[in-house]
């Protein structure tokens, strides 16, 4: 048994690693667009800005052994791309999004975009992408304080400020929209 | 607890980040402050819908499909293939097929092939090959081979009906198995280190845990790969790729 590393090895290599990100990617490309999403706030770019991503993430994948948490990594990068983005001053858009991210919406959903969707896709423009991520990050994805800092590269203070602001600005902007548990949030309901 | 500390709190309760004495605390204040219990509430509701909301974002099968596309692109720039190799990409021996015409004396005996390899050898005799797949290698060459000919998997997709540069062809062994067979470009340039075994003839590696192949030689130079660990999609996405940058 030889373990010579030869061109045919890299050109398996290259199926092998191909492979596994696909499937990395079919895990979590969803997620991905979904923090593109949240970051730009614009269909078009967030699709751009994964599509930059994917292509660097593979980029550093085939170059790597092994990745601990892949999803965290690949976050990273994505958030680091947009970081790139807005320094080369290709986004600095805010832009009132549709709904068209959405492949199927359920009767519920089709009733809910036009109240409440609509205004707590307002509210969210209105918060800047630092507090959008964090929000996105603790809320969609469940990551700890801890995990957060790490992957934003900020101190734990700092996620929780962003973390506390984000909602004050979130809850303060539904309240002004009329919303509240008592008056109904769930839209469709009493929102006067 | 005062209204302005449970605020605070109220974050790190919601996300499970409290010590249970604290989250007491704030629980206990939420349940006597109608203020707080409103945000408290506002907040929960406000979480669950956004995760709802932003939930149902998916990635079109288009942005799948253009992801998909452009990875190999990068990917060959990273691996540096040498550029000779990539600008010929793949181009199959079509004239020269897995035949071994050099002297017998420098093709390894079957049975060390099949010591060494993971893979079902067939044979490296052109005409056992043939009979085992029921083609005529030698007289059909892979110039006229055409989908019929193999019980392959790929080569369709590379440019059938003739197998093309950049071809993969699979078929079954005597075990039912499938073979996999890349054919590598004309001027696909072995490595050094290669030359000095097996007498430069047929080498098998064992790589990492997903890769068993062996390969064909003829006249020093690597004219085909042949798997068994590999599907045959798979390998049909590398030489679909390195074809696509001719």
């Amino acid at each position: 048994m030889y373990y010579v590393k030869s061109n045919e090895q890299v050109f398996f290599d290259c199926l092998v690693k191909k492979r596994r990100f696909e499937k990395l990617l079919e895990e979590h490309l969803d997620s991905l667009l979904q923090l593109a999403y949240m970051r730009c706030r614009n269909k078009e770019l967030a699709e751009d800005l994964v599509q930059d991503t994917c292509a660097k993430a593979y980029e550093a994948y085939i170059t790597k052994d092994n990745i601990e948490n892949p999803k965290a990594w690949i976050f990273k990068i994505l958030i680091n791309t947009h970081i790139d983005y807005t320094r080369k001053k290709q986004l600095n858009i805010v832009e009132v999004e549709n709904f068209d991210f959405v492949d199927k919406k359920t009767p519920e959903m089709e009733m809910e975009s036009n109240v409440f969707f609509k205004d707590l896709n307002d509210c969210l423009n209105k918060l800047d992408k630092d507090q959008r991520t964090v929000i996105y990050l603790s809320d969609i994805n469940e990551y700890s304080y801890k995990e957060i800092a790490e992957l934003l590269g900020v101190p734990l203070g700092t996620v929780m400020s962003r973390l506390h602001r984000a909602r004050q600005s979130l809850r303060s902007f539904l309240l002004e929209k009329g919303y509240s548990r008592s008056k109904n949030l769930i839209p469709g309901g009493d929102k006067s | 607890m005062n209204c302005k500390k449970a605020e605070i709190y109220m974050d790190a309760l919601l996300d499970d980040e409290l010590k249970i004495s604290e989250s007491i605390d704030v629980v206990e204040h939420i349940e006597i402050c109608s203020e707080c219990k409103t945000k408290w509430e506002l907040n929960e509701e406000t979480r669950s819908k956004l995760k709802h909301f932003i939930g149902s974002i998916k990635a079109s099968p288009n942005l799948k499909q253009n992801i998909k596309k452009n990875l190999f692109l990068k990917n060959s720039k990273t691996v540096k293939f040498k550029p000779n190799l990539i600008a010929a990409c793949m181009i199959v021996l079509l004239g020269l097929g897995f035949i071994y015409n050099e002297s017998s004396s420098k093709v390894p005996p079957l049975n060390e092939l099949h010591n060494n390899c993971n893979i079902e050898v067939i044979s490296n005799d052109i005409e056992v090959l043939s009979n085992h797949i029921g083609v005529n290698l030698k007289d059909n060459q892979f110039s006229t081979l055409t989908k019929k000919d193999f019980n392959f998997h790929g080569a369709s997709k590379i440019g059938s009906p003739f197998i093309k540069k950049g071809s993969i062809i699979s078929f079954k062994n005597s075990n039912g198995n499938t073979v996999s067979i890349c054919f590598l470009p004309e001027n696909y340039q072995m490595p050094e280190c290669h030359k000095t075994l097996k007498n430069g003839v047929l080498f098998h590696c064992g790589y990492k845990e997903d890769c068993n192949y062996t390969y064909w030689k003829q006249n020093g130079k690597t004219i085909a790969i042949i798997s068994n660990n590999f599907l045959p999609d798979q390998l049909i996405d590398m030489a679909e790729s390195l074809t696509d940058e001719t």
